[in-house]
């Protein structure tokens, strides 16, 4: 007998909409993802996973997780894209963790929103860094770390000013889509 | 939210940014890996037909030694000539001193750690604390 995710209160976790919903930002990380691939440390995924998470919350968890294997599947199952398992977890989670004082402006804040996305960005490295803890040690992570923070650094410019542009547009379009 | 508390949030947001930002690019400067003179060190010996030996020590990043004769040239106290044919580089004069078994009676040898060398110049590996020769041989 099939059996669905189920909540205590015995209600799908997820439902159809969501799945269709979860499905096209999958396929719109991995448009966005490759449409900047030539552009080192350049990307829309941290944009994109900014809203997703303000109108989906951690229903965008399954998503990220999909996006990851996604890529492992495109570039092989190495140690840099097996980061992305928990890389983007993190954006998740600290867009959970500040929703509530980014929403208590009112509206969603551009400005809070795009700091904390050139936060995300500069810390990259460090967070990507973590793995090589395993393979080399502390010296190695941290030579690991110190080495790219040039990329780190055009990251979180880059972060900022996509998150400062496409932010206000998007965030209004995400609220006539979810809430319509 | 007031106004004003909105205003501080986002100070105090890009003030840890800005601060952030700092921090990794002084970590950068001071912590970043640095151009070196080069990870191997070697010595490299010409010995001229008179048994004349001019010695140049240094390190280097060259895979092989034909890249350290390069580095020398460059620096302008060694110079060399040759023709890289089908079994690899095959050299003719060294610091003006011309050596052509085509022409005459004399080569240049290529010594590894005092060993006669098993490759050309443009095939040696360098390796840490080696030492190479290019010794003037008649036959």
């Amino acid at each position: 007998m099939a059996e669905s995710i189920q909540t205590k209160n015995n209600k799908p976790a997820f439902s159809a909409r969501d799945i269709a919903y979860m499905a096209i930002m999958v396929v719109l990380l991995e448009a966005g993802k490759i449409a900047l691939d030539w552009a080192p440390n350049i990307e829309l995924v941290s944009f994109m996973l900014i809203m997703f998470t303000l109108y989906f919350g951690w229903k965008v968890i399954p998503v990220v997780l999909v996006f990851a294997t996604i890529e492992c599947l495109r570039f092989g199952f190495g140690p840099w894209t097996l980061t992305y398992y928990y890389l983007w977890g993190i954006l998740v989670a600290a867009v959970m963790l500040t929703k509530k004082t980014g929403r208590s402006f009112g509206k969603h804040s551009v400005w809070f929103f795009s700091i904390l996305s050139a936060v995300f960005g500069l810390l990259f490295g460090a967070f990507s860094a973590i793995y090589t803890l395993f393979f080399g040690g502390f010296k190695v992570m941290v030579s690991w770390w110190i080495a790219g923070i040039v990329f780190d650094l055009i990251h979180c410019v880059s972060n900022f000013v996509i998150c400062a542009v496409l932010f206000v547009p998007v965030d209004k379009l995400f609220s006539k889509i979810r809430f319509q | 939210m007031d106004q004003k508390k909105k205003k501080v949030i986002i100070i105090v947001c890009a003030a840890v940014l800005a601060a952030l930002i700092a921090a990794f690019v002084v970590i950068f400067v001071v912590a970043r890996p640095s151009a070196q003179a080069g990870s191997k060190a070697y010595t490299f010996t010409v010995v001229d037909d008179q048994s004349n030996e001019k010695v140049y020590t240094g390190k280097t990043d060259a895979e092989y030694l034909s890249g350290i004769m390069d580095e020398l040239a460059a620096e302008g106290d060694f110079s060399y000539e040759g023709e890289t044919g089908e079994f690899g580089l095959t050299i003719y004069t060294v610091n003006g001193l011309n050596a052509d078994y085509n022409t005459g009676n004399a080569y240049w040898a290529v010594y590894v750690n005092g060993d006669y060398g098993l490759y050309g110049a443009d095939q040696q590996p360098v390796a840490d604390g080696d030492s190479y020769m290019l010794k003037y041989e008649t036959f």
